[in-house]
């Protein structure tokens, strides 16, 4: 299923980075990224970050392999951004739908 | 007395602990050791391979600051320390720790760990702190970069050490005993390192009879770095700070990835969530109880009141959380495949690391996916490098303590030559498994330094250790002695057992100080009546009695455990407020008097006198504090 929301940034669209509209592209697909709530109780301190949720998403799509061949384990990444700090970078997911039911209403 | 030969070592710097601290000690004290011809010499009471409380493996690293990429700043790690100790944190000690703890974890990558990056060599974080890793072999990887450092001919396994040797108020080495042969060993040293892990078994656990030994925390750590200061006279800070984790009720499973990935609720009997229905509660602690993330002690009281209002068992409902996410699939094939697959994502959880949770679920017909499972806060732990707070009292480093909290040398406690880290040094918390080991090699580094300006070998006489060793052997010769005196070996009217020991201390600390038969309350009669109790104890402690080595280790463990829970039962009663509600309450003092008590509350025993003097000691913080709450939303 694709999590894209197709009232935001089209995937082959240049990224939209603006902070006021609240929305962000996905620096590896360009797709907009969701608002994700972190989960209470983890470290992250319960802060709303966008997650890039394109399934289709290469950085995300490669993941599964480079983890399975670097790690040996099941799982890849997707792409989280915090627009309180700037700070981005990869977040496991052990599945598809991983961190999913965490998506916030927009 | 028992026939033990005595074996004596003499060095400079003595490491006691093999754990992630000792690990720390080792590899640094090591490099400087070389420059300086220092000789160090490590003690631990298991294999370095596989002691401590990362024995199992983990999963995560739990402090990663990223200072070089920019990531967060000391004062961002500190925030979060302080805020989740409702402010009571020794500052200069977090930055210390965290402006280390990067080049720690990059050591553990160079020297094999897997750590998670992506495909550009971004670690990949599982929260704002904690990098994913290949944790399996996490202690072997980090237990042989220190093993090559020191060298095997100057580790000594499977030695017991009970209580230091002292020179005045230097510390002078540490005298304990082997747990495979009848020796006795005394080692003597300018500088020690305490690095012995915190303590279980102090309160009774919840898993009894034939769960007996199962806890959260691991079972060998036993108050000996706790044991070790006190009697070396060493001040201590925040031994009333006990850190209680809810999970899996009986098994001790882990509650995270439940919360976490499955986004499963945590529901009273009633349905009713307590986090939310309670939310209001979190307003009587501010500023903490609008902090985030909330305070993991105040986390566990808005459970705790459902409980006492008898609206337990609280469940985590697991059949809630899975049926939510496989219904998200609306193809029926599909969603009967996704069930499968998180029902499998559910058992491996435990698998991974609590796998005798699983046991459980089987043998209690718990199927995830149609019934919920029962979550409770487990008994207090004494770890004052996870979120508790335990520990020595110690000197601050140079550039970032004031005054105040400054003696000299990094990590030194009050005692002379003796350094704390890890669950040994207090008012640090959440240093975890990478800031133990940063905080070890602060003081490997602080303690051959000592070596070096104080190169004269402390003094002790022939004597002195004639009576620690009877003294230490006792418990064998009391059995030898009266073993006769009735037909059960465990039942005599001339000795006590290790093991039924342990069972009136839990006793006493569970009913008196605040355990889970209390729902974690107690108050000034009740510690006044658990302390007249443990002053009983402390007499029969004369009369242990040991079998063999191994009931020998347990006597001492168990002398260890009284006395780290002595200083418990004394600082809770100094501090008169309640202020870390989800770990214990004072039902005679229920609010947080930040007026007064915002402050460590310290406790000292004199060697000399055998008295205890309760002392406050004033917070003074690195950071001016105006705007960190704003930043972090409360
Ligand atoms: C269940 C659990 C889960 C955790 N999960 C994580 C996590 O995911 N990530 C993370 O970063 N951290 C985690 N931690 C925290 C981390 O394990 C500790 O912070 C760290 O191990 C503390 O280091 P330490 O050296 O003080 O104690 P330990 O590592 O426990 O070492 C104590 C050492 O002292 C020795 N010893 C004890 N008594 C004696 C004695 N009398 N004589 C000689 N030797 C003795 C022991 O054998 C051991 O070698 C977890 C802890 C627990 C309990
Ligand atoms: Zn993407």
């Amino acid at each position: 299923m694709n999590e894209r929301n197709s009232n935001l940034t089209p995937a082959c669209a240049p990224p939209v980075q603006s902070a006021a509209e609240g929305i962000y592209a996905c620096p590896h697909c360009g797709a907009a990224m969701r608002k994700w709530t972190t989960p209470a109780g983890s470290s992250w301190g319960e802060s709303v970050q966008y997650v890039c949720f394109n399934d289709e998403c290469p950085y995300y799509a490669r993941g599964w392999n480079w983890m399975q061949s670097q790690y040996n384990v099941r799982a890849s990444y997707r792409h989280r951004y915090d627009p309180l700090t700037g700070e981005s970078g990869p977040v496991p997911v052990w599945s598809e739908d991983a961190l999913k039911s965490h998506i916030a209403a927009e | 007395m028992a026939n033990f030969e005595t074996i004596e070592v003499t060095t400079d710097l003595l490491i006691l602990g093999g754990g992630m601290a000792a690990c720390g000690a080792a590899v640094e004290a090591a490099y400087w050791a070389k420059k300086n011809n220092v000789k160090v010499t490590l003690v631990d009471k298991a294999a370095m391979d596989r002691s401590g409380a990362v024995a199992m493996g983990l999963s995560a690293i739990n402090q990663y600051v990223g200072l070089k990429d920019g990531k967060n700043t000391l004062k961002d790690y500190v925030d979060y320390v302080r805020n989740d100790l409702m402010g009571i944190t020794r500052e200069d000690l977090v930055a210390n720790i965290a402006r280390h703890v990067d080049s720690t974890v990059h050591l553990f990558e160079k020297w094999g760990l897997p750590i998670w990056k992506d495909e550009k060599g971004n670690y990949v974080h599982e929260g704002r702190w904690q990098l994913m890793i290949n944790g399996e072999s996490y202690k072997v990887v980090v237990a042989e970069a220190a093993k090559n450092a020191l060298g095997m001919e100057n580790i000594y396994e499977r030695i017991f050490i009970v209580g230091p040797l002292m020179d005045g108020n230097r510390v002078a080495g540490a005298v304990g005993f082997s747990v495979r042969e009848n020796k006795f060993y005394v080692f003597k040293a300018k500088a020690v390192i305490a690095a012995m892990g915190g303590a279980v078994h102090v309160f009774k656990p919840r898993s009894s009879g034939e769960g007996l030994g199962r806890a959260w925390y691991p079972p060998w750590n036993s108050g000996s770095s706790a044991y070790f200061t006190i009697k070396a006279g060493a001040e201590m800070t925040c031994q009333e700070v006990r850190f209680i984790p809810v999970r899996f009720k009986d098994a001790y499973g882990p509650v995270g990835a439940w919360f976490l990935l499955f986004k499963s609720r945590a529901t009273n009997a009633f349905g009713e969530e307590y986090m939310v229905t309670r939310k209001t509660e979190l307003d009587n602690w501010v500023p903490y109880g609008h902090v985030k993330p909330i305070p993991a002690n105040l986390r566990n009281w808005l459970g705790m009141m459902d409980v006492m209002e008898g609206k337990g068992p609280i469940y985590m409902r697991t059949e809630e959380a899975i049926k939510k996410l496989s219904e998200a699939e609306p193809d029926e094939k599909l969603r009967k495949k996704k069930l499968k697959d998180l029902e499998s994502e559910a058992w491996e959880d435990f698998l991974d690391m609590t796998i005798s949770q699983a046991i459980l679920w089987a043998g209690t017909n718990v199927a995830p996916e149609e019934k919920p499972s029962e979550i409770a806060a487990a008994e207090p732990y004494f770890i004052g490098s996870h979120s508790g707070a335990s520990g020595a009292w110690v000197s601050g480093p140079e550039d970032l303590a004031p005054p105040e909290y400054f003696w000299g040398y990094p990590n030194m406690s009050t005692v002379q030559g003796l350094f704390c880290a890890g669950d040994a040094s207090g008012a640090s918390s959440h240093k975890f498994s990478s800031g133990s080991h940063a905080e070890g090699r602060i003081c490997g580094k602080a303690a051959v330094k000592f070596c070096v300006d104080n190169a004269d070998q402390p003094k002790i006489d022939a004597g002195t250790i004639e009576k620690l060793k009877a003294g230490i052997l006792k418990p064998i010769d009391l059995y030898e002695e009266n073993k006769k005196g009735s037909s059960d070996p465990d039942i005599n009217p001339n000795y006590i057992k290790p093991k039924a020991f342990m069972f009136r201390l839990q006793k006493i600390m569970d009913e008196y100080a605040g355990g889970v038969s209390s729902q974690f309350k107690t108050s000034k009669p009740l510690l006044e009546k658990g302390l007249e109790l443990l002053g009983f104890l402390k007499e029969d402690s004369e009369k242990l009695a040991a079998e063999n080595l191994h009931e020998l280790m347990r006597c001492w463990e168990n002398v260890h455990r009284m006395w780290q829970a002595e200083s418990h039962v004394r600082t809770v009663m100094f501090r008169e407020e309640t202020r870390w509600p989800g770990y214990y309450y004072r039902a005679d003092l229920p609010k947080m008097d930040e007026k007064n008590w915002k402050c460590f509350a310290n406790c000292l025993w004199n060697p000399a006198t055998g008295e205890w003097k309760m002392i406050k000691r004033e917070i003074i913080p690195m950071y001016k504090e105006a705007g960190d709450y704003e930043l972090l939303g409360g």
